[in-house]
């Protein structure tokens, strides 16, 4: 059986005033039928860049080489208008600012059955029946009276609510969500994940889950991929990825974050430094300046993904072994 | 600003960042009718500044000459009387510049520190200074600035003129620098200054000012232009600089009836009006779009 | 903290209501946000009191209000037992020196067109105490290099910026800083290391925190008491390791619990209380007790009577143990995590 999503050997350039922008640099990964993946990041990692990519949203200017294969057809060189096709019937979008993804003028129920109407050759008071539906599924309260506010008389949590809804319009094979909680207060942030997890039930859609938050990503991924200077540095699942990071970066990432479920903690763990610029990157592996296992190796060759003890669990460092049961005390302090 | 902020897919990107004026400098070279006419405009001033110094006659001298259309000894000609053009026209565009630039130096200080403190203090004090505004606007500049100037007050002292014009060319300048200021005062360093400590005085003159330098030094350009059209009317019109010195406008003013039978008396001053202020135009242009972050684009 | 000792900052009845106005020429006022409604605090002398809500609850106003950078609509803020509400901006002045603060976005809260050095003399300056060996000193406390203090803030990453942040606010030593969200727009990575920061320099300089954050893990790492906002009123003040193992009121365990925390198996299995609806306008907030419109106790299992109660009366902060105040009129105590 093909995966769902292959992402082979992607590498996204951006040329600017300064130079050319490296933004992803050969990344390959697979999302099979159903899957959760989470691609978690901090800003600059690349991994919004390589969604986007996946979508064919990126600018003109950008330049991408690679291989992007959706139920095994290729998606890279397609015109605009074929991928238009693809987009929101079978992979939706949903973005961190729901009110650019929703046009003031409509209401929602217009624009959620219109979503509709764009894949599918039904009646329109089928698709208006459609949307009161998808609106209860997302957890909106009054489904049939809701259908007709306009956006601006709904609160953020309610706008995300709605563009999940329109993104499951069309049963999608795949939803690609990029930081879809973080313009949200908490208690929203757990209303909305509900409804996306109620839409993945409803459309059995695979879902790449694409934030900076770890929590979030612990709570609603089977798969994790770590970003960091545009590539994967490491892959594996929920549980290798927080138990058993074999990168330092994860490490850190996972040393430096304070936790609501411990107390009494001394200290946190900073990873020091900053990420490199995506300009002139130096040889040799981009954590290097921020890594306090780094050696001369480290310098000269930047280490490929290489399988770690389990053939799923890839970590891109020359010295994971020497991780397997490293705290981010021991490394990092 | 980040020579990529204002994309939202690139933002992302930690690209080295560069000083202001780097960014500014970079944008404004891209401009190419901008540099065009910075590069004319600079040997008009040269022409006008220097030209005197090398070239053999002054503007004041009588020569033998009368009447002469352009020729080698005299590139623009001469006059009735026997001027020479060419060092008439350098003296009035030294005059005219130099007028031009203290018009667009009154009118920018004062209406950047007034549309600066109508902005800070909002409120009623903002009504009534933006009301006072209104009221200048409506007014005929060149009109009223004839009406005061042939009131002989300063008599024909070009400082007269300057500050005439640059009295009524502010309330453009208070208005552009009040809708900055309108921004930058709900900025947090703002309200950080504040928390220091800092008065409204110190707030405006190191914060306020400061970050709207932009938006004046494009305005200010802009009020040079109107400057040196405003001189070349009051002079037309026989209330500006008065013989035996000499400004583009008047040049214009007393040649006005040679323009069949002596044209070059007349076409080489407003020439060099129209050169001038087109100049300037497009300097204020290419340097509106330097200062706009907006402008920001990747290269093809 | 002793018991006994004055607290530094004792905040009583403060009150903070915006004007709604009607568009059109004649903004007539047609009502009020309420924004801040009769919250009450202490902090103590080289205490953090974390302040945590969600967006509008009045987190950030109270911080402004602690500062009288906003005009009170009423109540008092005592500085050192001194009222400061009602002083002029004249008056202000000397107690700028003692109370500062630190923003959220360390993009905006730096003046562009100065340099590091500037920004961080400017305090000083402000205050006449201007020395150079001082910027030196400042920069190298919060953990920069004193020779890029001629290089304009935006050459700086966020973590950086936020130390620059830092060093302008310390540079008159004052006794309490209002951090307000300091850590928010920084990548996970960076947090961790300004968290540290500041607390080595409450150690060194024994400071006073208003830390105000809306996340809660930084808040249970940093705070030693911590007080929970919703819609303008506090309706749960408790020590930091009380409130997350005891929380009583309805909104604090939402709260907690809507938390995702990083780590897989403790997330699959965790208890999440999900809220319904949306925070209320606060130009007409709920009647008597403001959560009561969100509120899953009130929804699922109070009886009528018991919710009229709700609707009517406005909970106040009652004692639960020593120093953990909860205003619900049915609150008990669950342990989330």
């Amino acid at each position: 059986m093909t995966a769902l999503l292959e992402v082979d050997d992607l590498t996204v350039a951006f040329p600017t005033e300064d130079g050319v922008v490296q933004a992803v640099r050969g990344v390959s990964y697979q999302v099979n039928r159903g899957d959760a993946v989470g691609i978690v990041g901090e800003s600059g990692s690349g991994k919004s860049v390589t969604s986007m990519a996946v979508m064919g949203l990126l600018p003109r200017s950008a330049r991408i080489t690679g291989s992007i294969r959706l139920m095994g057809e290729e998606l890279l060189g397609r015109s605009d208008a074929e991928m238009s096709k693809i987009r929101g019937s079978k992979v939706a979008m949903i973005f961190q600012d729901p009110l650019t993804s929703l046009n003031p003028v409509y209401t929602v129920g217009t624009q959620i059955a219109e979503a509709v109407l764009a894949h599918k050759d039904v009646p329109k008071s089928r698709a208006m029946k459609r949307a009161v539906e998808l609106l209860d599924i997302v957890g909106i309260p009054n489904p049939s009276l809701r259908v007709n506010s306009y956006p601006h008389e709904l609160s953020g949590g309610m706008r995300q609510r709605i563009v999940i809804a329109i993104a499951m319009a069309n049963d999608p094979d795949l939803i690609i969500a990029d930081e879809p909680t973080t313009a949200l207060d908490v208690t929203v942030q757990a209303q909305v994940l509900e409804a996306l997890e109620a839409a993945r039930k409803a459309t059995g859609a695979a879902l790449v889950l694409i934030t900076h938050d770890l929590g979030v990503i612990a709570g609603h991924t089977d798969r994790v991929n770590v970003m960091y200077a545009g590539k994967l540095v490491e892959t594996g699942s929920v549980d290798e990825i927080f138990y058993e990071p074999r990168m330092p970066y994860t490490l850190g990432l996972l040393g430096s974050l304070p936790r609501i479920d411990e107390s009494g903690r001394p200290r946190l763990i900073p990873i020091t430094g900053s990420p490199p610029s995506l300009l002139n990157l130096p040889s040799g592996c981009p954590f290097l300046p921020r890594c306090p296992k780094a050696r001369d190796r480290c310098a000269e060759v930047e280490p490929e993904l290489t399988a770690t003890t389990n053939p799923r669990h890839l970590a891109a460092c020359h010295f994971h072994t020497e991780l397997a049961t490293a705290t981010a005390e021991e490394v990092f302090a | 600003m980040s020579d990529t902020a204002a994309r939202p897919t690139a933002e992302t990107f930690t690209v080295r960042e560069r000083t202001q004026s780097q960014l500014v400098l970079r944008r404004f070279l891209r401009h190419r009718a901008a540099v065009t006419s910075l590069v004319l405009f600079v040997v008009v001033a040269l022409f006008a500044y220097v030209g005197p110094l090398l070239w053999k006659y002054s503007y004041t001298d009588i020569t033998d000459d009368l009447s002469q259309p352009p020729s080698l000894g005299h590139p623009f000609g001469t006059d009735l009387i026997g001027h020479d053009t060419m060092a008439q026209v350098m003296r009035g565009t030294q005059q005219s510049l130099k007028i031009a630039l203290a018009i667009a130096l009154i009118g920018t200080v004062l209406g950047a520190l007034w549309g600066a403190i109508a902005g800070l203090y909002r409120g009623k004090l903002d009504f009534l200074m933006m009301r006072i505004v209104d009221v200048v606007l409506t007014l005929p500049t060149i009109a009223v600035a004839a009406a005061v100037a042939a009131q002989g007050v300063g008599g024909s002292q070009w400082w007269s003129i300057a500050v005439i014009l640059g009295a009524l060319t502010w309330p453009y300048v208070s208005r552009v620098v009040r809708g900055v200021v309108l921004s930058l005062r709900e900025q947090e360093f703002i309200e950080a200054a504040r928390a220091l400590g800092a008065g409204n005085a110190r707030i405006i003159l190191r914060h306020l000012l400061p970050n709207a330098l932009g938006a004046i030094i494009v305005v200010a350009t802009l009020t040079i232009a109107t400057g040196i059209l405003g001189e070349a009317a009051l002079s037309f019109l026989g209330v500006g600089v008065q013989a035996p010195d000499t400004s583009l406008g008047l040049l214009v003013s007393i040649n006005r009836d040679a323009v069949n039978t002596r044209p070059w008396l007349f076409y080489f001053p407003g020439l060099l009006i129209i050169l001038i202020a087109l100049t300037i135009n497009f300097v204020g242009d290419g340097l509106r779009d330097a200062f706009d972050p907006k402008q920001t684009r990747v290269r093809q | 903290m002793t018991a006994d000792a004055s607290p530094i900052i004792s905040v009583r009845g403060l009150v903070k209501h915006f004007p709604v106005r009607s568009r059109g020429v004649v903004r007539r006022r047609i009502g009020d946000v309420h924004a801040v409604c009769g919250v009450d605090f202490d902090i103590f002398s080289h205490e953090t009191l974390g302040l945590v809500g969600e967006s509008g609850c009045g987190k950030t106003t109270t911080g402004r209000l602690l500062l009288n950078l906003l005009p009170a609509t009423a109540g008092s803020v005592l500085f050192e037992g001194r009222d400061i509400v009602p002083l002029s901006r004249a008056q202000m002045r000397p107690v700028r020196r003692e109370m500062q603060i630190v923003f959220q976005d360390p993009y905006a809260s730096l003046d562009p067109r100065m340099t590091v050095n500037e920004i961080i003399a400017e305090p000083l300056r402000i205050h006449g105490l201007y020395a150079r060996d001082k910027v030196r000193d400042l920069l190298q406390m919060v953990g920069l290099s004193p020779e890029h203090g001629n290089r304009y803030a935006h050459e700086f990453s966020g973590g950086q910026r936020q130390r620059i942040g830092v060093a302008r606010a310390l540079a008159l030593r004052p006794k309490v800083l209002v951090l307000d969200e300091p850590v928010s727009a920084l990548d996970v990575s960076i947090q961790a290391g300004v968290v540290n920061l500041l607390e080595d320099l409450q150690d060194e300089l024994g400071l006073s925190y208003l830390f105000i954050s809306h996340d809660l893990s930084v808040v249970r790492h940093i705070a030693d008491r911590v007080a929970v906002m919703y819609l303008g009123r506090i309706v749960e003040t408790a020590p930091v390791e009380d409130l997350f193992r005891n929380a009583a009121h309805p909104y604090t365990q939402a709260l907690i619990s809507a938390i995702p925390v990083p780590d897989p198996r403790k997330e699959r299995s965790r208890r999440r209380i999900l809220l319904s609806g949306d925070v209320p306008s606060p130009v007409v907030p709920p009647s008597g007790c403001r959560f009561r419109t969100r509120c899953p106790k009130f929804a699922d299992r109070l009886s009528d009577d018991e919710r009229q109660k709700c609707t009517t009366e406005i909970p106040a902060l009652t004692a639960r143990g020593v120093g953990h105040e909860t205003a619900c009129h049915f609150a008990e105590a669950l342990t989330l995590i």
